[in-house]
């Protein structure tokens, strides 16, 4: 190879080098004389759940800007150490190793999403690192991690508790002999919401005529076909666990096919999204989703309201979801109790941190609670509430900022309006 | 049953011809130029984006922004190709440049997806326009405009190149070129011109089925890097540098898919169309339509 | 008088110098004819004038109206668009495209466009077996067949020069034949000038006007009618097998 072509070949690793790997970055207060903590995480900044990182990723910054602007950590100011995983959980334990051995952060933070989360656990584990998780589905079942900490809203059931909320909304009917079809993306998330719908299903003695799995995005790019065999089933209930591409498509397939089943929805990802709730508008009219936050007056976390207002106003200047109503608040929430456990306890120390972690459970803007005695690592009560759309006109970004549209349904105690039956699928 | 077929294997048709539009600038430069533009599937993605944007920035139509983005991804293949003729072609045997040249586009494909997220940010995004969400019913079988829009597009895209490469003295020399080079030049045809002009047509065809896709279902950046192996493998099946072969391969993919999903279960779809497409290349290893 | 005329041409493949000093003149309206046997140097000649090999030197022009125009450091297609066009060894026709298109084909340089069903139908006349045909894909031809296909593909440029490298080259006997005649008539028809290389004297000669011998990349010899080339030693030893 001449000098030539090597140089050229040089240029362009370095260029795809530097887009791929797109190194560590430090933030936090420059020109203060005592040394910073620093947390380190990677998160999904790129790839296809760079949405979902990207919101975390402000979230904490702003926790850490209103811990810095009251003088810090132990009277030190906190410093953010990430890298960019690209959505890639392999890339993910590699990461954690260098943050940990080399960069040696203080404390860390789970990256985004049940995959990454689960392969960055045995670095934890080894390092005896407290964890807080961001976003995962019972990460800890396999490992039981004492420290693992899971800031999600959904409890010890899991995904499996949304379908209980699903068939428990659609038994409230009243209605006998209900069929039923499930559908869900062919990954973890769709086959735990698979298991969990059957386990509902045989609960409440309903009859399933369709149960399928879809190959992921972009795999699926035409719905149709599948939610057609949905339709000539004639199921009553549709219940679909999704990841935000197929809860889209979905939602438009049953339209053109003019599916209208009495129920519909349940585990859909991605409504939480300012994009997707806006792409949909309309039809998003009698679908039903799980959702953790929903401008309702029956919410009230925390002083959520007003975390999401600084939240907001940030979001449209980085161009990141700008509602923030799936991940921000409890990401907000994992970093500020990992902070707050650091100052309570006056230690860098992960055991004495994690412990009191663990005995006084979670406390931040999404509210307070426990952990789950059965030490699972998740919250001890799920947050999690089911949502039916409603009077939808536009798709206006408005309409989701105000109360009454997105209805809550189920479960009671943040009930806010009453189960429309059957759906209205689609009305303007 | 008989509305429940009719109406899969029409599904099936619309979005098979939406496959062909994907698969068809590949089929050009990897099957007529030899070009291994594994960023392809990045720069439909790029005309997607664009399209996104010209449609919420100037409420234009996606099908008319699509069209002015054509010139913008023609002069970038243009002149990519002279670049890329200058640095790798013309300089080693054609076995190591197509390796080099895989780095190349590994690498562009991913500049595509960080330039895009930097951009655009990652959320999925998807235009809508009065006509997405029309049912036409005929009979018992019922056609939505967003998915038949893109396919008539695709079908126009199709006939046009076909006709271009079969009927017009430069389509006839990029062909020619594909063949020979030598006894190109000797019909006094410029093979860089003629290969500049087809890795412009190349890339138009990828922004305009990018704008199909982004009309479709919702985009993101990633989605490029995702999308590679099915854009790769109906370009393969249609034959290399064959138009008709490519639309008929996407065809048979969407067809298959669609009935895979209705009829055997939609975990088997990915399963059932590559195996096709193995049985397909073990009996005719050039693909469909290679003469 | 128009004439190309080749002066003191050097050419190498990479380090091997294979043409020393070759100097021919083509005049308007002849047939000539450059004998050698295989490795001789007379396709590189024909590559030389039609730009297709970088390494040579010495001088390459055209005389046209009194003016003269350099070729040498010209690029292919250029050089095909002043109407001179080259037969290539081994046709070099467009495998996967049909007898028609690849006539078209030979149309592409602008001065031939308008002409080019009067053309078609020139080539269909002069090789009637190409009309018979010409929605064949042309890798399907005869060897005969694929022969008149690149002459006519070639003619289709409207050329005034007509070079043809080894037109005799794996053809029967008597196909040879039947392409020298038509090249014969050609020339009369067309008012071409033609450069042909050959190995096969015998066909050759019956259509050439003059000729040249090249030796191991020199001109070794010059004919300046056939009795002179029938009468030479170096023809009667290297082609007549006389010794």
């Amino acid at each position: 190879m001449s000098m030539k072509r090597f140089g050229l070949m040089l240029i362009i690793l370095v260029v795809v080098a530097s887009f791929s790997m797109a190194g560590g970055k430090a933030e936090g207060q420059e020109g203060s004389d005592t040394e910073p903590i620093r947390i380190g995480a990677s998160l999904a900044l790129t790839g296809n759940l760079g949405s979902a990182g990207k919101s975390i990723l402000l979230a904490w910054q702003i926790c850490l800007e209103d811990w810095n602007a009251k003088g810090g950590v132990l009277g030190r100011p906190v410093e953010l150490v990430y890298y960019d995983d690209h959505s890639n959980a392999s890339e993910v334990p590699g990461l954690y190793t260098k943050l940990i051995t080399v960069d040696k952060v203080d404390f860390i933070q789970s990256p985004y999403g049940t995959p990454a989360i689960t392969a960055a656990m045995p670095i934890a584990m080894e390092h005896g690192m407290v964890y807080p998780g961001n976003a995962a589905l019972a990460a800890n079942k396999e490992f039981n991690y004492k420290y693992y900490f899971s800031f999600w809203p959904l409890g010890p059931r899991q995904v499996e508790g949304i379908a209980d909320l699903f068939f428990e909304a659609a038994m409230s009917s009243g209605e006998k002999n209900l069929t039923v079809a499930i559908l869900s993306e062919d990954n973890e998330y769709g086959a735990r919401v698979s298991e969990g719908a059957l386990e509902s299903v045989k609960k409440y003695g309903l009859k399933v005529v369709y149960n399928d799995r879809y190959p992921p995005s972009p795999a699926t790019v035409d719905f149709t076909p599948v939610v057609r065999a949905v339709q000539n089933t004639g199921a009553d209930l549709f219940f679909v666990g999704s990841f935000p591409q197929g809860t889209i498509s979905i939602i438009k397939a049953c339209k053109e096919v003019g599916y209208k089943p009495k129920l519909f929805g349940g585990a859909m990802t991605g409504v939480a999204y300012a994009a997707n709730l806006t792409e949909l508008g309309p039809l998003l009219n009698g679908v039903c989703a799980c959702c953790y936050y929903v401008p309702e007056p029956t919410i009230q976390f925390g002083n959520v309201e007003d975390f999401l207002e600084t939240y907001q106003s940030r979001a449209a200047v980085e161009g990141v979801d700008p509602l923030g109503y799936y991940n921000p608040p409890w990401a907000y929430s994992s970093m500020d109790t990992l902070l707050k456990a650091i100052e309570a306890t006056g230690s860098l120390d992960q055991t004495v941190v994690g412990d009191y972690i663990l005995a006084n459970g979670w406390d931040s803007v999404v509210g307070k609670g426990a952990w789950d005695p059965a030490g699972s690592g998740e919250i001890a009560e799920s947050r999690g509430f089911l949502v039916q759309w409603r009077g939808i006109e536009s798709n206006d970004l408005s309409e989701f900022m105000v109360p009454g549209k997105q209805v809550i349904i189920a479960p009671e105690e943040y009930q806010s309006g009453p189960m429309l039956w059957p759906s209205p699928l689609f009305e303007d | 049953m008989i509305d429940v077929i009719l109406n899969t294997i029409v599904s099936g048709i619309l979005i098979g011809g939406f496959y062909a539009a994907c698969a068809i600038g590949l089929s050009i430069s990897f099957g007529m130029l030899r070009i291994p533009n594994i960023a392809h599937p990045g720069f439909i993605i790029a005309g997607g984006f664009l399209t996104y944007y010209f449609n919420k920035t100037f409420g234009l139509d996606p099908l008319l922004a699509g069209l002015l983005i054509i010139p913008i991804f023609f002069a970038f293949g243009f002149l990519l190709y002279r670049g890329y003729n200058r640095f790798f072609e013309s300089k080693r045997d054609e076995r190591e440049g197509q390796m080099s040249a895989l780095v190349l586009f590994f690498g562009v494909l991913m500049i595509i997806e960080a330039l895009l997220s930097v951009t655009f940010g990652v959320d999925f995004r998807t235009v809508t326009t009065p006509w997405s969400s029309i049912v036409l019913h005929f009979g018992s079988v019922g056609i939505c405009l967003r998915m038949a829009v893109p396919f008539l597009c695709s079908v126009l895209m199709v006939c046009i190149l076909y006709l271009y490469f079969s009927k017009t003295y430069l389509g006839l020399v990029i062909q020619a070129v594909a063949q020979d080079s030598m006894a190109a030049t000797l019909i006094g045809s410029d093979p860089r011109f003629a290969k500049s002009i087809a890795f412009g047509i190349s890339f138009s065809t990828a922004a305009y089925a990018g704008t199909l896709f982004v009309c479709l279902v919702p985009v993101e950046p990633s989605l490029g890097m995702q999308f590679l192996g099915r854009v790769f493998s109906i370009a393969i099946l249609g034959g290399l540098g064959s138009p008709l072969g490519t639309a008929v391969a996407g065809l048979i993919v969407g067809i298959t898919e669609s009935l895979t999903t209705a009829y055997i279960g939609s975990s088997w779809t990915l399963a059932v169309s590559f195996i096709l497409l193995l049985i397909i290349i073990a009996v005719k290893p050039t693909g469909l339509f290679r003469r | 008088m128009n004439k190309l005329v080749v002066n003191n041409l050097k050419a190498s493949y990479q380090s091997v110098q294979v043409l020393h000093d070759v100097s021919l003149t083509l005049h308007e309206g002849e047939t000539v004819i450059l004998l050698g046997t295989n490795g001789n140097g007379k396709s590189t000649v024909m590559k030389c004038i039609m730009g297709m090999l970088k390494s040579c030197s010495g001088e390459i022009y055209l005389e046209r109206d009194g003016q003269r125009i350099d070729l040498l450091g010209k690029k292919t297609h250029d050089i095909v668009n002043m109407g001179i066009t080259l037969v290539p060894e081994g046709r070099r026709l467009f495998p996967y495209l049909t007898v028609k298109e690849n006539l078209v084909l030979g149309s592409y340089p602008h001065h031939a466009r308008g002409d080019v069903d009067e053309n078609l139908d020139y080539c269909y006349e002069i090789f009637p077996r190409l009309k018979e045909r010409h929605r064949q894909i042309s890798n399907t031809l005869s060897g005969g067949e694929r022969q008149m296909l690149a002459i006519a593909r070639s003619l289709m440029s409207k050329p005034e020069i007509l070079l043809i490298d080894e037109a005799s080259m794996g053809l029967a006997p008597v196909i040879v034949r039947d392409v020298m005649v038509q090249i014969g008539r050609l020339k009369d028809q067309r008012k071409l000038s033609i450069l042909l290389t050959e190995q096969n004297f015998n066909q050759a000669i019956k259509i050439a006007d003059r000729g040249y011998i090249i030796v191991h990349g020199s001109i070794s010899y010059e004919g300046k009618n056939k009795d002179e080339l029938m009468g030479n030693d170096l023809v009667k030893k290297i082609f007549l097998g006389i010794e």
